[in-house]
């Protein structure tokens, strides 16, 4: 195997693919966008998308000026649509690549971005921070989205020191102390949802995914933590490829797999928390949009990193317009959405492909 | 070779006792048939249909649901209710009567030890209502979705516990208040009704819709409801369609910990400070077991919002 010699060969026909299918990505994520500010509950007139994007722009506003847009356009757009489609897009993202990320570590198909408990975690802190009912406001977060980004963070926390053995952390240990720990909040969780009472509404309601309620604010809030959380992974994006070979290959290779892992699975979380913190937990995305980009474009990290986190923008977004525009004025949580459209697709794939064969495994 | 002779004879032994058990049991349930009893004291169709049979005055009444609990009270029940639910605030004198759980998962054993010979249910309670019938305890489902349904419910209940009169003064009372709401609402012309929006829940986001008693109570007090169009009782509902369809008027309900609630508990989130409703500061409570319980103070719900929407017509 030659894997990491042949990765660094100049313009074949594999990176002009790679790279076609990022700037393709990147297109349909700029259309969905486009789609989504214009339909909901109410109708956008799509000419007063750019209209009301644009008027503060000097010279292309003047492209734009006659056309009218009324206030409550301009409001419903700018203050509501505007920030829950491009949260869609950040919490997209944030899961896609994390899921990639925990796929490549654990060698494994099946691992999603929730397999290390950070979903639990961040489900009893909102279950703690909706039943005490305490009155937080920060910068756009609220005491739901605190907690949850906590709790989040605390079990994985509690995941990686349960797993750790001297400085090592192998992966079958830290994949079940996931289950364990996965398991004992989650019955926690269902403990306190049976004695919720009156708040029943908002625990259930929470945990089946949504994103209405975003605000400028709170995306300005969160965008730290989500860029700090990207750069860790792209960072190691390289060494994720030959993490794939296997660790003590990858070590012979001279990678320091445990300083690795370990930031890895750091970025990972926060991405993760951060999306689960200000949207509850929506399923499938990042188990299935890794695999989509694996089967058009092969498993190399450096550009699956970022084309998963383009489609995953896009179909949540998708998702999400969907969400809120079939039955409207009623919406529907989008983690329904898209376990409902995931399942499916997951299971034609898995027709299609007889082995996942970019995963190292015993019967290879 | 013995022990096979044994276990043979064993097993003849065994087969001959569970006959002979089996032929007793037989004999003991064809005992002599009860005697017939007289003519029952009732015999009514409930709201869900069934055809339910009083065998006498009921003296030992049980609500299994707060609006029921109303309902027997406000027809002059109070004396032969000997349970309710945990959730049955109302009246006062309702907290004094034995509880018998909650208002989905009602406690059959508790319901059991009170020996009662009338159970006034909801359409939820099938498994309670069930157990309830093999035992031979009658039990009346009240499920009204409107306030002709409450009455109906009530005149139901009268004639279950032999108070039919008591419950038709509750109802023509009642039909009387609704008649002189009317009356003074009637100057006011279809265009100059306000559009209402009432916030059942704040996360998620849900309203009163179109099969809700809600927007009956809000019909009747002479507003509008902005999703009177939904086709459901609770819809989830977005922030765009609440902006879109600005209301003039914002009810919740009033509950622990919504006390301090004015115009900017919804003026703080993204856009909704430019609702009319909003603007001009008219967001009130209103009583909550009221507005959303089938019974009696669904007339108080209507006169409580009618004075709020149009003060002028009721000074």
């Amino acid at each position: 195997m030659q894997a990491p010699a042949e990765a660094n060969k100049g313009w074949d026909s594999g990176r002009m693919r790679k790279t076609l299918l990022l700037v393709f990505l990147i297109l349909i994520l700029a259309l969905t966008i486009i789609i989504a500010t214009v339909k909901g509950t109410v109708t956008i007139p799509w000419k007063s998308v750019p209209a009301i994007l644009l008027s503060p722009v000097p010279v292309l506003n003047q492209l734009f000026e006659h056309i009218e847009t009324s206030e409550i356009n301009k409001d419903i757009l700018l203050y509501i649509r505007l920030p829950r489609v491009i949260l869609a897009a950040v919490v997209g993202a944030c899961l896609s690549a994390a899921g990639a990320v925990f796929q490549g570590i654990f060698r494994n198909p099946m691992a999603d971005p929730y397999v290390l408990g950070v979903s639990s975690g961040a489900a009893l802190g909102a279950i703690l921070a909706i039943l005490t009912g305490v009155n937080l406001f920060f910068s756009g977060f609220t005491a739901v989205t605190l907690f949850a980004f906590a709790g989040g963070i605390l079990s994985i926390t509690l995941v990686y020191y349960m797993a750790k053995v001297g400085k090592a952390v192998p992966v079958m240990t830290l994949l079940l102390a996931g289950i364990a720990v996965s398991a004992f909040l989650s019955a926690l969780v269902s403990l306190l949802t049976y004695f919720s009472g009156d708040k029943l509404h908002e625990v259930v309601f929470w945990m089946m995914g949504g994103l209405s309620g975003a605000s400028w604010a709170q995306l300005l809030t969160m965008l730290p933590y989500v860029l700090i959380g990207y750069s860790c992974i792209h960072y190691y994006a390289r060494e994720l490829n030959i993490l794939l070979l296997g660790e003590e290959t990858a070590q012979q290779l001279g990678v320091e797999t445990d300083r690795v892992k370990k930031i890895l699975m750091a970025g990972a979380s926060l991405l993760v928390a951060a999306a689960v913190s200000t949207s509850g937990i929506i399923g499938f995305l990042g188990l299935i949009v890794p695999h989509f980009i694996r089967l058009a474009a092969g498993p190399d990290h450096r550009f699956l990193l970022p084309s998963s986190a383009l489609l995953g923008a896009s179909i949540l977004i998708a998702a999400d317009t969907l969400a809120r525009t079939i039955i409207s004025p009623t919406e529907l949580p989008v983690g329904i959405i898209t376990a409902l459209a995931g399942a499916p697709v997951f299971i034609y794939l898995l027709k299609k492909r007889k082995k996942l064969r970019y995963f190292n495994s015993s019967e290879g | 070779m013995h022990t096979v002779i044994w276990e043979e004879e064993a097993v003849k032994k065994s087969i001959l006792v569970l006959i002979l058990a089996v032929l007793v049991i037989f004999a003991a349930g064809c005992g002599p048939k009860k005697q017939e009893k007289t003519g029952p004291f009732a015999v009514l169709e409930d709201q869900m249909g069934r055809k339910v049979v009083i065998n006498k005055l009921p003296q030992r009444i049980i609500s299994l649901s707060p609006g029921n609990t109303e309902i027997a009270f406000s027809i002059g029940l109070e004396q032969r209710i000997v349970g309710v639910t945990d959730f049955c605030n109302y009246p006062a004198e309702a907290l004094k009567k034995e509880k018998v759980g909650g208002f989905a998962k009602p406690n059959l054993e508790a319901i059991i030890a009170l020996k009662p010979d009338l159970v006034l249910a909801g359409n939820m309670h099938d498994t309670t209502i069930k157990k309830l019938e093999e035992m031979g305890i009658a039990a009346l489902i009240l499920s009204p979705a409107s306030l002709e349904e409450v009455y109906a419910s009530m005149k139901l209940v009268g004639a279950a516990t032999g108070n039919e009169e008591a419950a038709a003064k509750v109802v023509a009372g009642m039909q009387g208040r609704i008649q002189k709401v009317q009356e003074k609402l009637a100057a006011i012309p279809a265009q100059k009704r306000v559009r209402v929006y009432y916030e059942v829940y704040s996360k998620p986001l849900m309203s009163a819709g179109g099969l809700s008693l809600i927007n009956e109570v809000l019909l009747l007090a002479g507003g509008k409801n902005i999703f009177a169009d939904v086709l459901e009782k609770h819809p989830k509902i977005s922030d765009e369609a609440v902006v879109e369809r600005d209301p003039q008027y914002i009810f919740f309900p009033k509950m622990h910990g919504s006390e301090e609630i004015k115009g900017d508990f919804f003026a703080q989130r993204p856009v909704w400070k430019k609702i009319t409703a909003v603007k001009e500061e008219k967001v009130f409570g209103v009583e909550s077991d009221a507005i959303s319980r089938p019974g009696p103070r669904l007339i108080n719900a209507v006169e409580e919002v009618a004075i709020l929407l149009y003060p002028d017509c009721f000074k």
